[in-house]
């Protein structure tokens, strides 16, 4: 894996010099890694790059986790959890506690693979971190997540962990 | 036939479009869109997904409109510049110095599988995001655009159409363990 994109960026270097000496661009363009990663002149290394990547993907699993299990999301005592016990279905119904009317809960596994999708309480096509935030309001009485923050992307990154191996569905209509 | 195909579902987009805009209250930060009438929000539930097909449709359309939507930055690029149809240009994006980083030369990746592997850390973030963010990086860093924001239908139609690109591709979130 690291031998491949050592190598890969080696190629990539080489390239983009080619490619940076016939524009006159000099060292201003930096070489690339993995075909989707970035390597600055700051000393942003392949190494560097993918030690970080793998600390932040454990951090962010590692907090979506926490999350999963946190009661304080809500203000009922309920968690993630309490319904999904390890992303399964932990009983048969829930209840909205709006309404107080009961709904089937549904395992997590493979449900991240058909967001965004049409949601029947938002009358909309949503994404899953909305959906996330559907629950810890209707089933949790909390207040939702902001969608551009890091626990709203660590927690959709361990919630879509449960869908590892499903295929992709999403606007087939589900 | 190709001819008419195009200005029939951009004036088929734009109908579609106009009739989201008036369910959307942009006042909501967080794209809550479940509404706070118990009664109706009884009503919608048990509706159930009566309309979750054409809904979903209408979403995939107005989706891919905006990836072939040069309106989304200003350097007159779409998504499909560097992705057409969803797989690689095959060339290199370039963009100049944004967000403390850069300037960038990237080879293109082919968006096929790509939505599996979100959300995933990227270096301009420096942070685990999700493909909603990573479509804004696109708009921001090669298009020269402002991101939509996460709430919005636009943003939510254009990762709907980004994912359909991954339909049949296996799910693979890293839990950082693994690479």
């Amino acid at each position: 894996m690291f031998g491949s994109g050592l190598l890969l960026v080696t190629f990539s270097l080489s390239a983009c010099g080619m490619m940076a000496g016939m524009m006159g661009m000099g060292d201003k363009w930096h070489a690339m890694l993995n075909m989707d990663e970035v390597m600055d002149e700051e000393g942003m290394n392949v190494q560097k790059i993918m030690a970080k990547r793998t600390e932040e993907e454990q951090k962010a699993f590692a907090r979506g986790r926490d999350l999963f299990n946190d009661v304080s999301l809500g203000k009922n005592g309920q968690s993630c959890n309490s319904c999904h016990a390890g992303g399964g279905a932990s009983s048969a119904s829930a209840k909205v506690v709006a309404t107080g009317m009961t709904r089937q809960i549904a395992s997590l596994k493979g449900a991240a693979a058909r967001y965004p999708k049409y949601d029947p309480a938002s009358h909309s096509v949503i994404t899953l971190k909305m959906r996330d935030n559907n629950c810890i309001r209707l089933y949790m009485d909390g207040s939702p997540l902001a969608l551009d923050g890091w626990d709203s992307s660590s927690l959709e990154q361990y919630v879509k962990s449960f869908s590892n191996g499903s295929q992709v569905a999403a606007g087939s209509g589900r | 036939m190709k001819r008419y195909l195009i200005p029939t579902a951009a004036v088929a987009v734009l109908l579609v479009g106009c009739g989201m805009h008036s369910r959307y209250n942009p006042g909501d930060q967080y794209g809550d869109r479940v509404t706070t009438d118990k009664k109706a929000l009884a009503a919608n539930l048990q509706s159930g997904g009566g309309s979750a097909t054409a809904e979903e449709a209408k979403f995939l359309a107005w989706g891919k409109d905006l990836f072939n939507n040069t309106d989304l930055g200003k350097n007159g690029q779409s998504c499909n510049s560097c992705h057409p149809g969803g797989a690689s240009s095959g060339g290199e994006a370039r963009i100049p110095k944004k967000m403390g980083h850069g300037p960038y030369a990237l080879p293109i990746p082919s968006l096929v599988g790509a939505s599996s592997r979100f959300p995933k850390y990227k270096v301009p973030n420096g942070k685990v995001i999700s493909l909603q963010q990573m479509d804004n990086n696109c708009i921001r860093m090669f298009m020269n655009g402002k991101r939509l924001p996460l709430d919005s239908p636009e943003s939510i139609a254009l990762a709907a159409y980004v994912t359909s690109l991954s339909k049949g591709e296996d799910i693979d979130i890293s839990s950082g363990s693994k690479r």
